[in-house]
């Protein structure tokens, strides 16, 4: 009877631990079967691929632009706990992001909803801070990737920008868009009751993958000198706008670019669209005198004149077409004279006896008309006419650089040509492209465009335009000391509706240094400067600051021997 | 009276021994793999929480570059050295003198007129000294 009773009690219990047992696997059942099981424990994670960084050409020690992981945080109203004081969260939270508090208390009020933007932290113990449930409540976050520009305004134009959606607007940001943008990593698993991840249950782990690296030919440093040279230069002469290119003649690559106003890249909405203009290669102007050196090298290549031969310029106007041109020089004056002292007559004359065909076909030759192919957007062609269309005035309008539009990029290519002896290169701004792996995905290699003019013409151009950085030449103040200098100086009338403008002017000076073995060139112009307009006083000072510095910057060797003046001031 | 508890139960047969340690050694697999589980488990938090510290410390490097960076711009550097009364120039070029290979100045530079002065002079009074 007792013996009954014990199993009866164990069954009791087997009978018991069966039901509970049932029940648990029942309930087990429904939460793996059920839908919104699956749903809720599903956890899933992008991780964000970074963008990928541009650097100068002095590597990964200066970098122009990057990418830092950030917290995005928000306002969930409805999220505040009832014990929670609002006002002093709002105060934890305006400190914490460098807010107002009046600003954060009145988001805390928005309750119709549940997503107000705060603003965004770079710091891990901002989010520490804000993340602390027992004080905190009704902020979220949620991470973010910043783009920051550690040189500020440095290089705007050719960096150019990334919009909100993470994509580049302007510049190597958007040309580049393809290489720079990261790849994004995913994590899939389940989360536990506090939406965390449980590790082991994790099925699909995808790392996020950084986006390439861009390396350009730019310098830093001699884009602050550049860059700090325009800024002067515009705000002293009043004048609208100012680029400025510098390039290594023997290569091709760019290794200042710089346009005046600038923006802030991180602040880009704060400027209006023509400010975010690379003016350097957007802005389309007739060139002014600074054509002539082209003329020169077209005639001489051509052996129609040899750089003594004489032209005849006259009493100082000369009609044509039954138009006047009027020139400051006058009488018989070698070709070397035309371009030193910038004779308009002299140079006009030289595009008849040139003819428009071959005017044209030299023109075309050193690209003008054409894309010079730089890796930034926004480059333009410039306006050459087909020779069908010109009429009688053009051949001698063009010479003289006028009836003709041309990019800053285009002007200072043609001279760097010259500079290296007839060798065209084209022009480049990105040296290498490296993946977040290390490979190099790209690598620029110096590119000959063509060859317009033979390499003794070439030579005997510059040698002309020493003369212009000389005594009695029109850019005497472009000269550095220690240096021979060869350039031209330009001074255009803005083209207006209907004619010219009387008033407004386009100041440029284009020249390389050392003349006799050029390393690099320098453009310089400047829109509408006032009272002053003439590339040789409001530019050519600019390229002798630009040239001098960027000399010694480069630790080109001084090919001059030492001034009189200097000599006697060392004497013991 | 006393009860002989012992002897009353000694009889009774609830499970079988060999199912009764089938029940145990399946208890103790249990129990281990429970124990493994929670190891494993501990384990990958603790992964889960460097791969996080990782990842964080990575970023503030990143972070900490940038700052770096900006710290070092020409106009910051010019700024620091202005309020240490500090001015830098470039040499002019009388102040540079180029050496060739073979330590010798190199001919046609500004410098190598003082280079040049500067030998006589040292010639000079060394002569003087012999004297």
């Amino acid at each position: 009877m007792h013996e009954r009773g014990i199993q009866m009690r164990i069954w009791a219990v087997a009978v018991l631990l069966f039901l509970s047992f049932c029940g648990l696997g029942a309930r087990l059942a429904f939460l793996h079967l059920a839908n919104h099981s699956k749903v809720t424990r599903e956890y899933k994670r992008k991780l964000l691929g970074l963008r990928g960084r541009i650097f100068d050409c002095n590597g990964s020690q200066y970098p122009m632009a990057v990418s830092l992981p950030a917290r995005q945080f928000y306002i969930d109203p409805k999220a505040v706990k009832p014990g929670h004081d609002v006002r002093q969260i709002s105060k934890t939270v305006a400190e914490s992001l460098g807010l107002k508090e009046a600003e954060v208390l009145e988001k805390f009020q928005q309750t119709d909803s549940r997503y107000v933007k705060l603003g965004y932290s770079l710091d891990d113990r901002v989010f520490e801070m804000l993340s602390d449930a027992k004080h905190i409540s009704g902020v979220g976050s949620e991470e973010l990737v910043v783009r920051r520009y550690p040189q500020g305004r440095r290089m705007s134009h050719v960096l150019g920008f990334v919009n909100d959606m993470g994509v580049g607007g302007a510049g190597v940001e958007q040309q580049f868009n393809r290489y720079l943008t990261g790849t994004e990593g995913l994590i899939e698993g389940e989360k536990d009751a506090g939406r965390r991840e449980i590790f082991t249950r994790r099925k699909t782990y995808v790392p996020a993958i950084a986006g390439s690296d861009v390396y350009l030919t730019l310098d830093h440093n001699i884009q602050y000198e550049v860059e700090q040279a325009l800024k002067e230069v515009v705000e002293k002469f009043e004048a609208i706008s100012g680029w400025s290119i510098v390039q290594r003649v023997k290569t091709g690559e760019i290794l200042a670019m710089a346009s005046y106003p600038d923006f802030e890249p991180e602040n880009y909405n704060d400027t209006t669209l023509d400010v975010w203009r690379n003016n350097a290669l957007a802005i389309v102007y007739e060139p002014g005198s600074i054509m002539k050196a082209v003329t020169v090298a077209a005639i001489l290549n051509e052996r129609v004149l040899k750089t003594e031969s004489y032209i005849d310029v006259g009493e100082g106007v000369w009609f044509y077409a039954g138009k006047p041109l009027r020139d400051h020089v006058t009488g018989m004056i070698t070709v070397s004279t035309a371009l030193k002292k910038s004779s308009n007559i002299a140079c006009a004359k030289m595009g008849l006896m040139l003819g428009n065909k071959r005017l044209d076909a030299y023109l075309r030759a050193f690209n003008f008309g054409e894309k010079l192919g730089i890796e930034l957007p926004g480059e333009e062609r410039g306006i050459l006419a087909r020779v069908k269309d010109w009429d009688k005035l053009k051949p001698t309008r063009i010479p003289i650089g006028q009836g003709v539009a041309v990019t800053g990029l285009q002007m200072i290519n043609a001279y760097s040509t010259l500079a290296n002896d007839g060798k065209m290169m084209r022009p480049y701004i990105v040296d290498r492209i490296v993946s977040s792996s290390g490979e190099t995905v790209f690598k620029a290699k110096p590119d000959v465009m063509g060859r317009p003019v033979r390499p003794e013409v070439a030579r005997a151009v510059r040698e002309m335009l020493i003369g212009v950085t000389e005594e009695g030449g029109t850019g005497k103040r472009a000269s550095v000391p220690g240096y021979s200098v060869g350039g031209k100086t330009g001074t255009a009338q803005k083209a207006v509706p209907g004619g010219y403008s009387s008033t407004d002017y386009y100041a440029s000076f284009v020249g390389f240094v050392p003349a006799r073995d050029p390393v690099f060139c320098v453009l310089v112009s400047v829109e509408r400067p006032r009272p002053q307009h003439t590339g040789g006083f409001v530019s050519a000072p600019v390229f002798a600051k630009i040239a001098s510095a960027t000399a010694r910057y480069l630790e080109v060797p001084p090919d001059l021997p030492p001034e009189e003046d200097e000599l006697d001031a060392e004497q013991p | 009276m006393r009860r002989n508890r012992k002897r009353q139960v000694r009889g009774v047969k609830v499970l079988p021994p060999s199912v009764a340690g089938m029940i145990v050694l399946l208890v103790s697999l249990v129990l281990s793999y429970w124990f493994m589980d929670s190891k494993c488990a501990q384990l990958g938090q603790e992964i889960r929480k460097h791969e996080q510290k990782l990842a964080a410390l990575e970023d503030e490097r990143v972070r900490e570059e940038a700052r770096w960076s900006e710290k070092k711009t020409p106009e910051k550097l010019e700024q620091a050295m202005l309020q240490h009364g500090i001015a830098m120039m470039y040499p002019t070029a009388d102040q540079v003198v180029r050496m060739g290979s073979g330590g010798e100045p190199v001919a046609g530079q500004l410098s190598l007129v003082r280079f040049q002065r500067n030998l006589i002079a040292s010639e000079r009074v060394a002569k003087t000294g012999q004297k």
